[in-house]
């Protein structure tokens, strides 16, 4: 494995090599999607989408209102069923063992509102119940240290700004200490402060635990601040999909995110 | 993988909280904390009150009209003809309760079906809890079986209430067959009032406009617990005069029937207006429970049951199929839960 595949010259050892390498890299691949399509009667929302997010990745996931962004996540986290397809989280199938698939994420829909008559620490005291957590107060504490958002837990959740309620949202999706996390437009509606502190958040969870993040946006200054690779989705078709850095370094001419967006959008209309 | 299902075994032991009570739990305390729920609650306990004060008016009023009857014909010298005093059957006193259960129950229940969707749907939390490894149908039992608690919760309070009132002011003593029967009532008032909370729940997951599900939830109220009563009541002869029909012209059991039966059709057609309603059924049931018909008082269960088992049956079939319907409902992934 330590060769240099462009030394070998045989035809059959070079072929091994690089089926091993792409089992490894199917390995690493927490996310593994191929082929999915999702039609609700004669609108195609999903078009034979193939993805792979590879472990530790903050992958941004790309795409205008309506490209299907939001039914990519709700299949992935096993909220809806594929017309035709599969999905493999952590290698295992989002059909057939769709519970074993739940246990491995942790998911934050866009604009979640709790149980505004319960308090927080009723609210994550659930969801870690649902999780299956055995001492929920001793989780519950240790996540919002994590967060540094402690003196808020006896607060009821309908007094919380949108901010607040996102730092929750966090909470009770990383209480379990998934292996990737599905945000969905998790900036939506927060102001300057409330986008700056979740993107710590966002950035510290990759680092310091390690955790897959799949973030569905549409602000593109939050992908160039946080993510490492980016998706483009298009009509339910994934259009383009590399590492930030290549991206940037392959759209040199364009200044913004913005332009490299509506670059590779017109060049998919094309 | 094996990386993986060890650190996920670590946090998650197979002995996890179980899903179903932890639904029900956090049911149980949203309502109880929620405004409307407590509105309602209170002012059932306001209408059982009122309720059981007027039956007690009235009853002391066919006690004073015995008085005056009994002196008037003690100054006419016609001691003989008098007849026995009215007698008090404290569960009579409950058919006020009853009905105000047949409406306010069912608003219970459509409230409550309501909201335990209707929050979930609004708030995006239905989403959070379907991403968490639960079952489905988890989700419904665990709804059941938190607004069973809470529904039993608000039926304890009501008799408990009940029987403070009459045993505690009126100075009654209830028998303990009294007591199994107050207690069978609570049952069919959930069975009851537990029909309207399954079909909220459905027509809430299933139309994607709340207010529509809401408009279209107190349409089948409307049709079921006033309209379709109203015409079998209206459609029933007997029930024209106060005090029935037939006894106000001194028209005996045997004669009624012989008409009656002049009338097959017309009979058929009223009777199964009346049993499209559960409404109908659930005063029916109560009803004899309770006393309240003249023919069940005094009458043992077993009687009662062998009278009016098909209302205990339609009840039951009325809860169950709802309670099926919206199993598979929940259970439909191809539901789309954007609309969450």
């Amino acid at each position: 494995m330590n060769k240099n595949i462009n030394s070998i010259t045989n035809l059959k050892e070079r072929s091994q090599i690089l089926n091993l390498q792409d089992k490894k890299k199917l390995e690493e691949a927490v996310i593994d999607v191929n082929g999915l399509t999702k039609r609700y009667k004669d609108f195609v929302a999903l078009d034979n989408l193939n993805l792979q997010v590879n472990k530790g990745e903050i992958f941004g996931f790309l795409g205008h209102n309506g490209a299907g962004k939001t039914t990519t996540v709700n299949i992935l986290t096993t909220l809806l069923s594929p017309t035709e397809g599969s999905a493999r989280i952590c290698g295992f199938d989002i059909g057939g063992n769709s519970i074993d698939v739940r246990k491995r994420i942790g998911y934050l829909p866009e604009n979640v509102k709790f149980y505004e008559n319960l308090t927080a620490y009723e609210n994550l005291s659930f969801f870690a119940k649902l999780s299956g957590i055995q001492n929920p107060k001793v989780k519950i504490f240790e996540v919002l240290d994590y967060l540094e958002f402690r003196g808020f837990e006896n607060k009821k959740m309908g007094e919380f700004s949108k901010g607040m309620k996102q730092r929750i949202g966090i909470a009770q999706a990383i209480m379990h200490e998934p292996e990737i996390l599905f945000l969905d437009e998790p900036t939506s509606g927060l102001d300057p402060s409330g986008v700056k502190k979740l993107r710590e958040v966002i950035l510290n969870l990759n680092r310091e635990k390690h955790i897959t993040i799949f973030m569905n946006t549409h602000l593109l200054s939050e992908v160039a601040r946080t993510c490492s690779t980016i998706g483009i989705l298009s009509h339910g078709s994934l259009i383009y999909k590399d590492s930030l850095e290549n991206t940037l370094n392959k759209f040199k001419d364009e200044t913004t995110l913005e332009d490299i967006f509506l670059n590779i959008g017109n060049r998919s209309k094309k | 993988m094996n990386e993986i299902a060890n650190a996920v075994n670590r946090n998650i032991k197979n002995n996890s909280p179980n899903p179903v009570l932890t639904i029900a739990k956090k049911e149980y305390t949203d309502a109880v904390k929620n405004k409307l729920f407590i509105t309602l609650l209170i002012f059932l306990l306001v209408l059982t009150l009122v309720s059981i004060v007027v039956s007690s008016f009235g009853f002391q009023g066919k006690i004073a009209d015995y008085q005056n009857s009994l002196k008037i014909l003690k100054d006419l010298g016609k001691i003989t003809d008098v007849k026995t005093p009215p007698q008090f059957y404290p569960l009579q006193m409950l058919k006020g309760v009853v009905n105000y259960l047949e409406i306010i129950g069912a608003i219970l229940g459509i409230v409550l079906g309501y909201l335990s969707i209707a929050k979930e749907k609004g708030k995006r939390t239905l989403q959070l809890i379907l991403s968490r490894p639960v079952k489905r149908s988890d989700i419904i039992s665990g709804k059941i079986l938190g607004n069973t608690l809470l529904i039993f919760s608000v039926l304890g309070i009501t008799m408990l209430f009940i029987y403070l009132i009459i045993t505690g002011i009126g100075g009654a003593l209830l028998t303990s067959t009294e007591i199994i029967k107050l207690l069978l009532t609570i049952i069919f008032s959930y069975i009851y009032i537990m029909f309207f909370f399954c079909l909220s729940s459905i027509l809430t997951l299933k139309i994607s406009s709340l207010t529509q599900a809401l408009v279209i939830c107190f349409t089948i109220w409307l049709v079921f617990v006033l309209i379709i009563p109203q015409i079998g009541d209206t459609m029933d002869p007997d029930n024209q005069i106060p005090g029935g029909f037939f006894q106000s012209m001194n028209i005996s059991k045997p004669q009624e029937k012989e008409i009656m039966a002049k009338f097959h059709t017309y009979e058929t057609t009223r009777n199964a207006v009346e049993e499209s309603s559960i409404t109908k059924h659930y005063e029916r049931m109560s009803f004899a429970l309770l006393g309240i018909k003249d023919n069940y008082n005094g009458k043992n269960l077993g009687y009662i049951f062998k009278d009016r088992w098909r209302d205990s049956v339609w009840l039951l079939s009325f809860l169950i199929i709802t309670i099926i319907i919206e199993y598979s409902v929940l259970s439909n992934k191809n539901k789309n839960f954007k609309e969450f």
